[in-house]
């Protein structure tokens, strides 16, 4: 068999599980790793830890981690444009590939107001930015951050630690809501006002003043003047579609792939931030999720599909977690009342929130706050798309524990179960879809003169 | 091959011996709330799950651990404690809901079978754990505790 030479564009969560799916199956062929950055792989959750001061080193893998994969790595160098059979980089050099997956990622979105460029207004982005706020910290006093997404929560949260006192300007009625609902919102914004944070809601900074060449105040559209020495840019992400632009790749909001995580292009393949993938819970529709979850397991779908292994994924499925302040917060799947048949269970005590949201009588999302410890059993339900009868008499209303589940449908609890993650999963149409939720749970039987192994690879 | 904790639902008695045990060696306290393993009790049925960290082969949450602090070994998913910033990702990829946070040291926590001397197996009179090499046995063993367990939600 000839070998495919692979080519990969991007150096964080999709490109190293992709990698590593790479390697799982195939540990010969040669494989290109471009990133623009100079620095290894390191993760870009850990930045509001760096900022804060809280961790030092960001990096992900040991560091001789791309000589152990056999991978060429291509670091600091940009891939510019996309030709009929090669990458082309920064340099001149083309890289000729027979498979290319673009993991570029996602940008910072930057608005459009006055001042937004002085020094002390930044995002949050990669390691850049992280090392220019740090610069910024020492004499700050004050700082707004503008968007109230997660990654505007996690700074917050970095600020606090480092002694700044911190405004939030959000154009929507609340935090983060594209992520919970209003109760659990509400729960959230209570925890940081406690905190001293002020939340400013329907409003937007219109411009940023500077002195002395450094940012000092946020004017919002209402005309209040906040005091800032520091200004984060939190307003969301842009996907980076423009290498795939220049190759002719089709492009949504992002890069659009199918469940497989093709381009439009043949032997072209997209992962993470930047690709716009299929919903789950929406069929039919494609979204861009923007999590470090998605990008791992898309990261993954697209590593073994890049070898020709046909392993589709079950579609996408936005989920996140984070902690402020003590509160832990999880959003699975859909957070608002659906449409149609269907509705949500609720549950609020002593500052722990709990809703799930059920559609035709399946569960398709969670908003957990204060205890998430559920969290895990949820999503693999969701995943599943199990109906309430299927998990009859399950009580919904009650935290969802793995063991129930267990009991109620006879799977073993012995130790080492060889243990697939479900989401690149996917199903084989001749089993129920509880053998599929528990497939992947359990050992499979090997034929009777072998001893039962952990299944790292178990065929579908 | 690699040794685990079998667990065997049918010899529970629900002492929770094994989460004192797997608390004291784990926290220096004796706090059920902090184990690393947990019973889960369903009186109505008189059955008694205790659950643990199953080691996956390809481990969920060490895939998506942004920090490093699980890490996918041979025989284990290993618990870097110090890499842990608490974002608590892994409780959200562990479809098992093994994996607990530990708020009075701000990280999660999870079973690493006490380096190869798991605590609660020691203490675990009525012998629902133990821990060992799994054996050809336990397949077939298993698939008829499973059958038994249907059988009786049956009725």
């Amino acid at each position: 068999m000839s070998q495919r030479r692979i080519v990969i564009v991007g150096n964080s969560a999709a490109s190293l599980a992709a990698l590593e799916a790479i390697r799982r199956h195939d540990g010969m062929c040669p494989v290109t790793l471009v990133a623009d950055e100079r620095v290894p792989a390191y993760s870009r959750v850990m930045l509001p830890y760096f900022v804060s001061g809280e961790r030092r080193d960001l990096s992900l893998r040991p560091f001789d981690y791309y000589q152990r994969m056999g991978v060429q790595a291509l670091l600091g160098r940009r891939a510019v444009r996309l030709e009929a059979e090669a990458l082309v980089l920064d340099d001149g050099t083309a890289l000729p590939f027979d498979r290319l997956l673009i993991a570029t990622g996602s940008r910072a979105a930057v608005p459009e107001i006055e001042g937004v460029h002085t020094p002390g207004v930044c995002p949050l982005k990669n390691l850049a930015d992280a090392i220019r706020i740090r610069g910024h910290l020492p004499g700050a006093h004050h700082a707004v951050v503008l968007g109230g997404g997660l990654i505007c929560l996690l700074v917050v949260r970095a600020l606090l630690k480092v002694g700044l006192s911190v405004a939030i300007v959000v154009s929507s009625d609340r935090l983060l809501s594209r992520m919970l609902d209003e109760e659990g919102s509400a729960l959230v914004q209570h925890r940081l006002a406690q905190a001293g944070v002020r939340i400013l809601t329907h409003t937007d900074a219109s411009r940023i003043v500077g002195r002395n060449d450094r940012a000092c105040s946020v004017v919002t559209a209402a005309g209040e003047e906040l005091p800032a020495d520091l200004v984060i840019l939190a307003k969301g992400i842009r996907p980076n579609t423009g290498v795939a632009q220049t190759g002719g790749v089709a492009i949504g909001r992002g890069i659009l792939v199918d469940q497989y995580m093709r381009t439009s292009r043949p032997g072209v393949f997209a992962a993470g931030d930047c690709a716009e993938s299929p919903d789950l819970l929406a069929p039919g529709r494609r979204t861009i999720a923007g999590t470090w979850f998605e990008a791992v397991s898309q990261g993954e779908t697209a590593g073994a599909n890049l070898l020709g292994r046909s392993r589709p994924s079950l579609g996408t499925l936005k989920m996140n977690v984070m902690e402020i302040l003590g509160v832990a917060v999880a959003s699975i799947g859909m957070t608002g009342a659906p449409g149609g048949e269907g509705g949500v269970l609720v549950s609020s005590r002593d500052g722990v929130y709990r809703k799930l949201v059920i559609s035709h009588d399946r569960i398709v999302g969670a908003v957990l706050v204060g205890d998430v410890s559920e969290a895990g059993p949820i999503a693999s339900l969701i995943r599943r798309g199990l109906t309430r009868s299927e998990l009859e008499p399950v009580d919904f209303s009650r935290p969802i524990r793995y063991a129930e589940l267990g009991l109620l449908r006879g799977v073993r609890f012995r130790g080492s179960e060889g243990c697939q993650p479900p989401s690149p999963v996917v199903p084989d149409n001749s089993q129920s879809p509880i053998q599929l939720l528990f497939a992947t749970f359990c050992i499979k039987l090997p034929a009777s003169d072998n001893p039962p192994l952990r299944v790292k690879d178990p065929p579908l | 091959m690699s040794r685990m904790i079998v667990v065997d639902p049918a010899k529970c008695t629900n002492c929770r011996m094994c989460e004192l045990a797997c608390s004291l060696a784990t926290t220096g306290a004796f706090a059920p709330s902090r184990s690393r393993i947990r019973i889960h009790a369903f009186a109505e049925e008189f059955k008694y799950i205790p659950l643990m960290c199953f080691q996956c082969a390809a481990a969920p949450c060490a895939k998506v651990c942004p920090a490093g602090a699980l890490v996918q070994a041979e025989e284990l998913v290993r618990f870097v404690k110090e890499a842990c910033i608490g974002c608590r990702m892994c409780m959200l990829a562990c479809p098992f809901g093994v994996v607990s946070f530990d708020s009075a040291e701000g990280v999660i926590a999870k079973c690493d079978t006490c380096s190869g001397e798991p605590e609660c197996v020691k203490f675990c009179t009525p012998r629902a754990l133990e821990f060992r090499e799994l054996e050809l046995g336990d397949v077939p063993k298993g698939r008829d505790f499973a059958r038994r367990i249907v059988e009786a939600a049956k009725g």
